[in-house]
């Protein structure tokens, strides 16, 4: 890999890969050690990679960084999700809509903490097709999931965030 | 109007993000279509699971900072190894004539190979040291726990005292007093389920 | 890129004979474990090949937070290691291999220092050993044909000196910590 491809790449997808890392990993400290790995890896071994398949194998890469940073934390995927203290305070902001926005952003930020209780692979699909727009297509390459797993996942994992975000939106109602 | 009787709600929640994203046969979506303009419950179901979905869409994304983008820039510089390499390979690529193409590698061969063999020791940048370093520190550290494991597993000791100089019973003493440490010998094979990255 | 690699080593064999001053072949330590067959090419997890300058700059690194690692390191003349799973590669040929290659060993004057031979698991570790001191260590580990690990350490290793690091490095280092480093 040239000089010149490896910034088009970095140019090109490192939105993607710090943007995953920052919602999985909920920290966004730890978010930016882990793309500087991957980003570095990249160059590293972004020969081995086929040009059109370098934003899948990205994501790959730092789904597989993030889960080890956890794993290296003696904590396992499951804590993924034990992150809530360390939420950027900027992913709050940002809410669509003036009415209604302080419900809005109460039930935004219960939308992450709810996030983060969700197990992988959900979470990590949840993410990649929601918040980075990926499309299945997409995800299915880069998790190394067939298409139809994909929509499955995703519909669980959307299934779960209602289930836990039911009590919230009850309170907020009633309040 | 009445929910279809073949409908029900907790159908409806089975097949609801489906539905959301317009992937059921236009015959199921038709009969949940028909079941949810009939049912406030599955209504309010509806409205809410479009709003968690928008937002989560209006999510922000992010940038990688700054000072992120430059340590991958200061890591990306090419080692000499690299650029002689990329050198070589674009004189291997010219339709020069083969003669000039080996004269080309002849003197740069003649030019590093004095610089090989000077004693001195090269230079090497500090990220090739760290790197060395590491590596080292590594490989040591598998021979440690390998000795560690091997030892706590083997069930026979193939060496008689007979066959070991003085030497080697030296390094056998030393395992075996290992062999009592606590500490686990580290897998090098369970590891977390990861993706194979290859080289897809 | 391959072909311009290989030639380019072909002229530096070739014109400088440096081979000869390398740990190679001809040094009692040496064992090839790159050519033991059991790895698919370019597939390997850890690919570790340090020798001569390097290793002595790496003791130099290491001499004041560990002055016993940095006096037996610039003792080494070459550290060889390579990890990885044996995929792609007939697993028949990945078990030949591997047995030929123990089997090499016990029919030199290579003596094996411990080993474990279970059924989904094969450790061995040998050592050469020249007028009182370690030449070589060659270590093969064949974890259920899952994961191979293979080492070949060469140099003037003191025994002493190598039993008290393989007592004191008890923590592995989380190989993820050193992608960055040994990719």
């Amino acid at each position: 890999m040239t000089r010149e491809e490896f910034d088009a790449a970095v140019a090109k997808h490192g939105r993607r890969v710090f943007t995953l890392a920052v919602y999985l990993l909920g920290d966004r400290e730890e978010a930016e050690d882990v793309t500087q790995e991957v980003l570095i890896r990249l160059w590293r071994r972004g020969h081995e990679v086929a040009s059109e398949k370098i934003g899948s194998w990205l994501v790959r890469v730092t789904r597989n960084a993030c889960v080890d940073a956890f794993r290296h934390n003696d904590s396992g995927i499951r804590a993924m999700t034990d992150s809530v203290a360390r939420w950027p305070s900027d992913l709050s902001t940002g809410m669509p809509g003036p009415e209604g926005l302080a419900n809005a952003s109460q039930l935004s930020g219960r939308i992450l903490g709810a996030l983060r209780e969700l197990s992988e692979p959900h979470r990590s699909v949840v993410i990649l097709r929601e918040i980075e727009g990926l499309s299945y297509l997409e995800i299915a390459e880069a998790l190394e999931m067939p298409l139809s797993s994909v929509r499955v996942t995703l519909h669980r994992g959307r299934r779960h965030l209602r289930e836990e975000l039911r009590g919230v939106r009850d309170h907020v109602e009633a309040c | 109007m009445s929910k279809p009787v073949d409908v029900t709600c907790a159908d409806v929640l089975d097949r609801f993000e489906a539905w959301i994203d317009g992937e059921l046969e236009p015959a199921d979506a038709a009969k949940l279509d028909s079941h949810v303009a009939g049912c406030a419950a599955c209504r309010d179901e509806h409205r809410f699971a479009l709003e968690i979905r928008s937002q989560l869409q209006a999510m922000p994304v992010f940038d990688p900072p700054a000072r992120v983008v430059n340590a991958v820039h200061d890591a990306a510089t090419p080692t000499m190894g690299e650029r002689l390499n990329e050198f070589l390979n674009a004189v291997m690529r010219r339709p020069a004539p083969a003669v000039a193409a080996v004269a080309v590698i002849a003197v740069l061969v003649l030019a590093v190979v004095p610089l090989l063999r000077t004693p001195t020791t090269p230079r090497y940048s500090a990220e090739e040291v760290e790197r060395a370093t590491e590596e080292t520190k590594l490989a040591l550290a598998y021979v440690g726990g390998i000795a560690r494991h091997a030892e706590r597993q083997a069930r026979q000791k193939v060496m008689s005292e007979a066959a070991v100089s003085g030497t080697l019973r030296e390094i056998s003493r030393s395992i075996e007093w290992t062999g009592a440490a606590v500490s686990p010998a580290p897998s090098t094979t369970k590891r977390p389920k990861r993706i194979d990255e290859g080289s897809s | 890129m391959r072909k311009t690699t290989v030639m380019f080593g072909v002229c530096l064999i070739a014109l400088s004979g440096l081979a000869a001053a390398q740990a190679g072949a001809g040094h009692p330590g040496y064992f090839p474990i790159e050519e033991m067959g059991v790895f698919a090419e370019g597939d390997l997890e850890v690919d570790i090949n340090l020798e001569g300058a390097m290793l002595e700059v790496a003791a130099g690194a290491m001499d004041q937070e560990s002055p016993d690692l940095a006096e037996m390191v610039s003792q080494l003349e070459r550290v060889r290691v390579q990890v990885g799973a044996p995929e792609g590669v007939d697993e028949a040929a990945v078990t030949a291999n591997f047995d030929d290659a123990v089997s090499r060993l016990e029919a030199s004057d290579w003596k094996r220092i411990v080993s474990v031979e279970e059924e989904d698991e094969q450790v061995y570790i040998y050592a050469r050993e020249i007028e009182g001191a370690i030449a070589g260590l060659t270590v093969l580990v064949n974890d259920s044909g899952e994961e191979i690990v293979v080492v070949n350490i060469v140099g003037n290793i003191d025994p002493r000196v190598l039993g008290r690091l393989i007592a004191t490095m008890d923590e592995m280092p989380d190989l993820e910590q050193f992608m960055d480093v040994v990719e």
